[in-house]
């Protein structure tokens, strides 16, 4: 009982330092509240009301971190756009879009296997399976970073379309955003340089 | 207070991976999610 807890309020906890970090305004934060929250409610409302059912909770479960993830991976992304001096922080906050990234894909993956389950295949030998909610989340996590990163996730594979192209589609994702994330930095960081070392004219 | 409001995306990213570590201690059964209950 307590991993599962524990699980859940480590996910939520995460996620709610995902909304207080990175979103600023006003409405943003308004409709990354409200996906938090769902996050919140439908996590505990097994522990509440065990009759509950399940497939539509996942369902919301992840659709909802899907929303949360990705935008919070877009509102990173237009705040690197819009930065004209880079600090350090702004760097780790690009690092942390590329991991949110990761997570909102693998959340698209588990919705892709809900919809259309035998998406992926497990190769024998790797410790864990599709066959539950908890092992699908492990794995399809570990599908997406892998992927993202051009890693490849070994034992795992998708076997059924839309998984392999979005798979696919996440390496590309995962390439242009270590290109375009740095060039926009180094190119902040030069102008920054340069307007340092020129004299104001008289 | 005022260090963690300039670094505040060095806490985000120190929770990302924390949680991804786990994430992958669950894929061997160690932690969480794949704990037998």
């Amino acid at each position: 009982m307590l991993g599962p807890v524990l699980s859940d309020v480590t996910v939520g906890t995460l996620l709610l330092l995902v909304f207080l970090i990175v979103f600023n305004r006003r409405v943003n934060r308004l409709i990354a509240f409200m996906a938090w929250a769902t996050v919140v409610v439908v996590d505990w409302t097994p522990y509440m009301l065990p009759s509950s059912p399940e497939a539509p909770l996942r369902l919301i479960h992840h659709s909802a971190v899907l929303l949360l993830a990705g935008f919070a991976t877009l509102v990173i992304l237009r705040n690197i756009f819009e930065q004209r001096v880079v600090r350090v922080d702004d760097i780790l906050g690009a690092m942390c879009g590329y991991l949110l990234a990761a997570v909102a894909w693998s959340h698209l993956f588990m919705l892709i296997e809900i919809f259309s389950p035998g998406s992926f295949s497990v190769g024998p030998g790797f410790g864990a399976s599709l066959d539950t909610w908890d092992g699908r989340i492990a794995v399809l996590n570990y599908v997406s970073l892998g992927s993202l990163t051009s890693v490849g996730s070994g034992a795992v594979v998708p076997v059924r379309p839309p998984a392999t192209i979005l798979t696919t589609l996440e390496a590309v994702f995962g390439q242009f955003y270590i290109a375009v994330v740095v060039a926009q930095l180094a190119g902040a960081r030069l102008s920054q340089a340069s307007q340092r070392t020129i004299p104001p004219q008289a | 207070m005022n260090t963690l409001r300039k670094h505040k995306h060095a806490v985000l990213l120190v929770a990302l991976v924390g949680v991804g570590i786990m994430e992958s201690l669950a894929i061997g059964g160690c932690w969480g999610r794949s704990f037998p209950t």
